[in-house]
Formats: C-alpha cells, sequence, structure tokens
C-alpha cells in the first residue's frame, strides 16, 4: 500500500508537473516592458495629482520589491531596513528580504519565491548567479535594480538595454579612491610602518582587489614623493572563518615597528586585540567602507581612527524611486534607452565631529541623507520632468554643507 | 482499531506533507499552487529529492554521511569547468558523474574497510572539499558557463521543466525498483537494520556499503548536472546546506537516519517536497527572518516528532 502511494504520488507530480510544462510562464517582450504608459500622456487624466492609498502613500497599489540580501545581522542591512521602513510611510512599498543568501540556487529559489508573492521587482543588493538572477526576474516581469559594479552585468549591452534592468547606483572608481584615501589618512597621522588588512582580496572579490591597490598606489606615490610609509604586514582574510586572521593580529600587534592599520574593511574587531597588547590609541587606523554606527564614531573619539571612508547607506535607496517609476509605467532610462548607472558619492571622514554628523544623518537625530521629500522630486508623478541627471544631481550632493542645505 | 492506528502512522509523512500544503494554501491564498510557483519550487524540489534519493541507500545501510553538500559542490564545480574547457553540455554531465563517483567510492571503501565512524570521516571530508574546491578555483569565487570556450546550450523554463523532471522520474523509478527489488536493497536494508546479524548470514557488508555509495553518487551527479544547467554558475557555496537539507527531507520523509528495514525511497521525495513547500510558504508570506526561523524549527520538530512514532519503538536494540 505504501509503495502505492509513493508511486501515486510520484504520478500527481508528474502530472501536476507536466501541466507546468504546458503552461510556462511568458517570458516578457524585452523590447516591450510591462505596460509601459507614456508619461506624456497618462491613460487617466481625470484625477488630480498621484493617486494615493488610505493612508496617503503613493503610489495607490502597493509595490512589492524581493530584497536579495547576504547577511540579515549585517549593520549595513540594518540600517538600510530602517531607511526602507521611513520611506513606507510615505510611499506604498513593501520589501520582502531574503534570509541569508550565498548560492546561486539559493538566490534563483529566492526569486521564484517573490515571483510567486506578487513581487514587482527584485532589489539585487546582493548577487551570485550574475546575469542569471536579472534574467530570471525578467522572464516572470519584474524588475531588477543593482549591481552597478558588477561587470558581467554592466558590460553586456544586452543586459544594459533590457527594460527590466533598471541600472544601479555607480561608485566608479570608489573603492579604488578609498584605500589610496585610507593611506593619505594614515600619513597625515604621522604614521610610517602600516600593517594591511586585505579582507577577500586573496579571493578574487573584485571591491577589496580595488580597495588593496588603491592603497598600494598610494604608498608608492607617496615613497616617490620621498615620504616615509612602507607596508610591513599584510592581514589577509576575514574574522572567524579561519584562526588566520586572529593569528596575524596577533602577529602585528607583535611588531613593534607597526604604528597604523589599513583595513579594507571596517576595523572594529582590532578593539580588543588592541587593548589587550596595550596599544589601543597608539597604533591609528583607517578603515574604508566603514559604515557611521555609533560603535565607529566612539573610536573616533577614543583614538583608534584617524580616519574612515564611508558608504553611505541611504546611496542604496534609490532604487525605490527608480523602480516605483518602473512599475507605474515611467521608467527612468538613459537618453538612449540603456539603464541608468548614478554616480553616487561617499565620505572621507577624518575627525569625530564629521563622523558624529554623518552618524546622525544615517537614521539618527538628522534622518537621512536623501529624505522623503528629495525621493519624492526622483518621482516622475511628482515631477514630470525628472531625468537621469537629477538622479545624479541629488546623489553626488553628499557634504555636510549640501545635504543640510537640501533640509 | 490499533492495527488501523498503526498502518495510519506509516502515512503521517504523506500527512504531513499534504497539511503543509493545505495550510500555506490557505495563508498564501492560493499563491502557492499557480502554475508558476510549482515550475520554481520544482527546480529546488528536484536538488534536494535527487541527492535524498540516493542517500536512502546510504543512510538506509547505516552509513552517515555528513559529507552530501561537499560532493555536490565539488561535482559542480569541476563539471563547470569541464563544461567551461570544452563547451559541450554532456561533458559537464561527464565531468559531474565522474567527480561524484570517485568521491563516493572513496567514501564507500572508507566506510567499508575503516574502523572510525563514518560521519567523522565524512564531516573531515567535506571540510577537504570545501578546501580543494578553494583550491581549485583560486582567486575566482564564482566561475560561470558564460565563460566557456563556445556557448553552452541553454535551456528556458519549460526545456529545464522537462529535463528535472525526466530525471527525477527515472532516477525515482531506477532507485526504487533497485530497492524495493533486488538483492542490493534487501541488502542495504539487512545491513541497516542490524550489521552484526548481516555478518552472520555470510553477506559482505563491504560490496553493500560500496554500491548504496555508487548509487547515491548518481544522485549527486545528476542534482549537480540540473543545478548547473539552471543557473549556469558555481562556486565554494554552491549546495552548501545540501547536507541539511537531504538529513531533514529524509526524517520529514519518514526515514529513520540510522537506516535499516524501514528505510523508504519515497523518503527522499515527499521529504524534499515538503521542505520546499514549507520553505516557499514562509517566504511568500513575508514574515521576518528570525520570524521565519522559529516557525521552521517549530514545524520540523512537530512533523519530526510525529514522523518518528512510526519507527521509535519498533526496533529491537542493537
Amino acid at each position: 500500500m505504501k509503495k502505492l502511494i509513493a508511486l501515486l504520488l510520484a504520478l500527481v507530480m508528474v502530472v501536476g508537473l507536466v501541466a507546468c510544462g504546458g503552461q510556462p510562464a511568458q517570458p516578457a517582450d524585452p523590447a516591450a516592458p510591462a505596460a509601459p504608459a507614456d508619461p506624456a500622456a497618462p491613460a487617466d487624466p481625470a484625477p488630480a495629482g498621484p493617486q494615493t492609498d488610505s493612508k496617503g502613500r503613493y503610489p495607490a497599489e502597493t509595490i512589492k520589491i524581493g530584497f536579495v540580501n547576504y547577511d540579515p545581522t549585517a549593520e549595513q542591512w540594518l540600517v538600510l531596513e530602517s531607511y526602507f521602513e521611513y520611506l513606507a510611510e510615505a510611499y506604498n512599498i513593501e520589501i520582502m528580504a531574503s534570509e541569508a543568501l550565498n548560492s546561486a540556487e539559493g538566490e534563483l529559489a529566492f526569486i521564484d519565491a517573490c515571483a510567486a508573492a506578487g513581487c514587482d521587482a527584485i532589489f539585487g543588493y546582493y548577487n551570485v548567479s550574475n546575469e542569471q538572477a536579472l534574467l530570471k526576474a525578467a522572464e516572470y516581469g519584474m524588475y531588477y535594480f543593482g549591481q552597478g559594479a558588477n561587470k558581467a552585468i554592466v558590460d553586456n549591452p544586452e543586459i544594459m538595454a533590457n527594460p527590466y534592468y533598471l541600472g544601479s547606483f555607480y561608485v566608479g572608481n570608489a573603492d579604488y579612491e578609498y584605500g589610496y584615501g585610507c593611506i593619505e589618512m594614515l600619513v597625515e597621522a604621522g604614521c610610517k610602518k602600516i600593517a594591511g588588512v586585505s579582507g577577500g582580496k586573496n579571493f578574487g572579490v573584485q571591491m577589496f582587489i580595488d580597495r588593496w591597490q588603491g592603497a598600494m598606489d598610494a604608498i608608492a606615490d607617496f615613497q616617490a614623493k620621498g615620504v616615509e610609509i612602507e607596508l610591513v604586514y599584510e592581514v589577509a582574510g576575514f574574522p572567524g572563518t579561519d584562526g588566520g586572521f586572529e593569528a596575524g593580529q596577533t602577529t602585528v600587534l607583535g611588531m613593534d615597528e607597526v604604528d597604523g592599520i589599513f583595513s579594507t574593511l571596517t576595523a572594529l574587531m582590532w578593539i580588543k586585540p588592541m587593548q589587550d597588547a596595550g596599544k589601543f590609541g597608539q597604533v591609528k587606523v583607517a578603515a574604508a567602507g566603514e559604515t557611521m554606527s555609533e560603535a565607529a564614531i566612539g573610536m573616533f573619539g577614543a583614538g583608534f581612527y584617524v580616519g574612515t571612508a564611508t558608504e553611505i547607506i541611504d546611496v542604496f535607496g534609490m532604487g525605490i524611486p527608480l523602480i516605483i517609476n518602473a512599475v507605474e509605467g515611467t521608467p527612468i532610462r538613459n537618453a538612449d534607452g540603456t539603464a541608468p548607472l548614478i554616480d553616487a558619492g561617499w565620505w572621507k571622514v577624518t575627525n569625530v565631529e564629521q563622523a558624529g554628523y554623518y552618524g546622525s544623518i544615517q537614521g539618527g537625530d538628522n534622518g537621512w541623507v536623501f529624505d522623503q521629500d528629495d525621493i519624492r522630486e526622483l518621482l516622475v508623478a511628482y515631477n514630470p520632468d525628472v531625468t537621469v541627471d537629477d538622479y545624479k544631481a541629488l546623489y553626488t550632493a553628499v557634504t555636510a554643507e549640501e545635504v543640510q542645505a537640501r533640509h | 482499531m490499533k492495527m488501523l492506528s498503526e498502518k495510519l502512522k506509516n502515512y503521517f509523512p504523506i500527512i504531513g506533507f499534504a497539511l503543509v500544503v493545505i495550510i500555506f494554501s490557505i495563508l498564501t491564498k492560493g499563491k502557492i499552487l499557480a502554475v508558476s510557483t510549482l515550475q520554481g519550487m520544482l527546480a529546488t524540489v528536484m536538488l534536494t529529492a535527487l541527492v535524498s534519493i540516493g542517500s536512502v541507500f546510504v543512510f538506509g545501510s547505516g552509513c552517515f554521511d555528513m559529507s552530501m553538500g561537499g560532493t555536490l559542490c565539488m561535482s559542480a564545480v569541476v563539471g563547470c569547468y569541464v563544461g567551461i574547457a570544452t563547451g559541450s553540455a554532456l561533458m559537464v554531465f561527464v565531468g559531474c558523474l565522474a567527480t561524484s563517483l570517485i568521491l563516493n567510492i572513496l567514501k564507500g571503501i572508507f566506510a567499508a574497510y575503516v574502523e572510525v565512524p563514518l560521519f567523522i570521516v565524512t564531516i573531515v571530508l567535506g571540510s577537504i572539499l570545501s578546501a580543494l574546491v578553494l583550491v581549485l578555483m583560486g582567486t575566482e569565487t564564482t566561475i560561470f558557463f558564460s565563460n566557456a570556450v563556445k556557448p553552452i546550450i541553454t535551456l528556458n523554463d519549460t526545456q529545464l521543466t522537462w529535463l528535472n523532471l525526466a530525471v527525477l522520474i527515472v532516477y525515482f523509478l531506477v532507485c526504487l525498483f533497485l530497492f524495493n527489488y533486488t538483492r542490493l536493497g534487501r541488502e542495504v536494508k539487512l545491513l541497516g537494520g542490524n550489521a552484526v546479524t548481516f555478518r552472520q548470514t555470510g553477506l559482505k557488508p563491504a560490496k553493500v556499503k560500496i554500491l548504496a555509495f555508487v548509487v547515491a553518487a548518481f544522485g549527486v551527479a545528476l542534482a549537480a548536472f540540473v543545478m548547473l544547467m539552471r543557473t549556469r554558475t558555481a562556486g565554494s557555496a554552491t549546495g552548501s546546506s545540501m547536507g541539511t537539507d537531504v538529513m531533514v527531507a529524509l526524517v520529514l520523509g519518514g526515514m529513520p537516519l540510522t537506516g535499516g528495514p524501514r528505510s523508504r525511497i519515497s523518503a527522499g521525495l515527499v521529504g524534499s517536497a515538503t521542505i520546499t513547500v514549507l520553505n516557499m510558504g514562509l517566504t511568500m508570506m513575508n514574515l521576518s527572518t528570525s520570524t521565519i526561523q522559529i516557525f521552521r524549527a517549530i514545524v520540523f520538530l512537530a512533523v519530526v516528532y510525529v514522523a518518528s512514532m512510526t519507527y521509535r519503538t519498533k526496533l529491537l536494540p542493537r
């Protein structure tokens, strides 16, 4: 009887799946995105102003967005999640975040789940399968935002022309500049013998390779100018993944000549070892890609950090107006119809006052770098003339003065 | 009445699966049964089911393999490299199969001749395989079919569905036949049930263990192949959760991980389908990550408890 049931089960699957095979999801015609509307001739011109939901949020229909996440406990995601919640007070969006994804099959399965849940777009915060994720989303008629640094996507003309790809923010050579800038900050602090933390450089992760290269070029440039600066030790990898990183930390802190540390990732994991070695505040630290968290701000005050090259987390949020515009039928594209890569700024933080202010506009006392009103100006429904250039102008205006002038 | 109750217990895994489907059909307002959703779920069911079905032979013979994820990853990476070098989908499969066969025969030999608990050997092997994949890939984090010397055939969703279906049905039926109607299947169950009795009857456990791993190798190779044809990429994280998924699927499917006469091929299929519907349903409900994990743990515990009622009191002490 059990065998019969097992066979019947298999048969039910076969029948069900044959039905699936007979009725495949209709792939979108790349030349014709879902229900594009002519911004110059709205389908329903009768209502005055954009239509909102019962809470006054635009648009009237909730836009569901699948968010491909790498680590749901990461500081950057937690801040970004707060930013999305803030935006959702004014805009009718719902974020469906994945669990930790690190494999292509997991990423594609999540996109399947998003389609099943009725998502309108995928936010490619993380990506393992390159263009496959984007094409899978497009097959389901979902837009895809993100991956501006992913060469398999941005260097592929067909992908850039795909109407379901909405583009991304683009930090250009920022990772290289982060690394270069960190060495400048260490030199300004008087460091001469430094250790470097190379993160994922040896695993081939481009971001870390670029940051490391920037630092090495800066050292070479300073040496050419006669400035005494030298890399004396490289700590590879990440804390916790194996014993190598911690052993490297012990080695560095045992080297009397080391007076500075450059890190291609957050350097907060050095606090305790430095305290244990009695070198806290003596060895200066500069880190690339640090988030302006309370801990990081505190470390500026404590004399641990002499500088950080800091990512602005709500830059990621530009995906929201791009997605809303596209779903509402008025996508923002380059003049040639391709997906835009929108320039975005970053912060070079060198003192506790700067750190405190920038931290306060990452969801702190002073809100956000790009608030709800800024985002409203990027929505075609509120600003029919908005272009890619308007996005670029906003997202590169990130200095304290520029942010204060806007708000 | 008691007999009816006993008979009913045998169907708990299937009842559990049906309950999960019904509950999530209600909670997702039927979206989980949409054609496109079923199609997406098939791809996920496939991977776990192929590896799980083959693993029934391994676990059924009393071997506890903790390196299935590592074997799948290595097979996929080697298959992907072979594909990149040749541009041939057939060669991709050959690469996957050769790798999984070599690794599984190695595991079978360890299980047969080395007097060390196999789960320890396979835990170590899993770590070694992960390290080997990193060494093999050098500075690459992910490798892609798009870098192949010539384009590797691309399958659309419908073609992938048919491929998945054909592979799953053929492998399931072959394993069903081998497990239920051949000497190998009977010996696997006897060996898992009581190894001492097995030896005392004059049978050779080494041969059975190695053959069990060989059958499982085909499942791993097929899973690696269909996964590559879908994702067109492989990396060090490929199949990383497969080891756990397979064990959970087998338990959800009503099979004791200690093996023996109550092992069943259908456990791989039913368990894989249950876990996939559960994961898909929870994701579709857009619960927070922590809520999903708590909910999933509760469901697993409940289903495993109910499923375990089918076998926990029925074996003599060994």
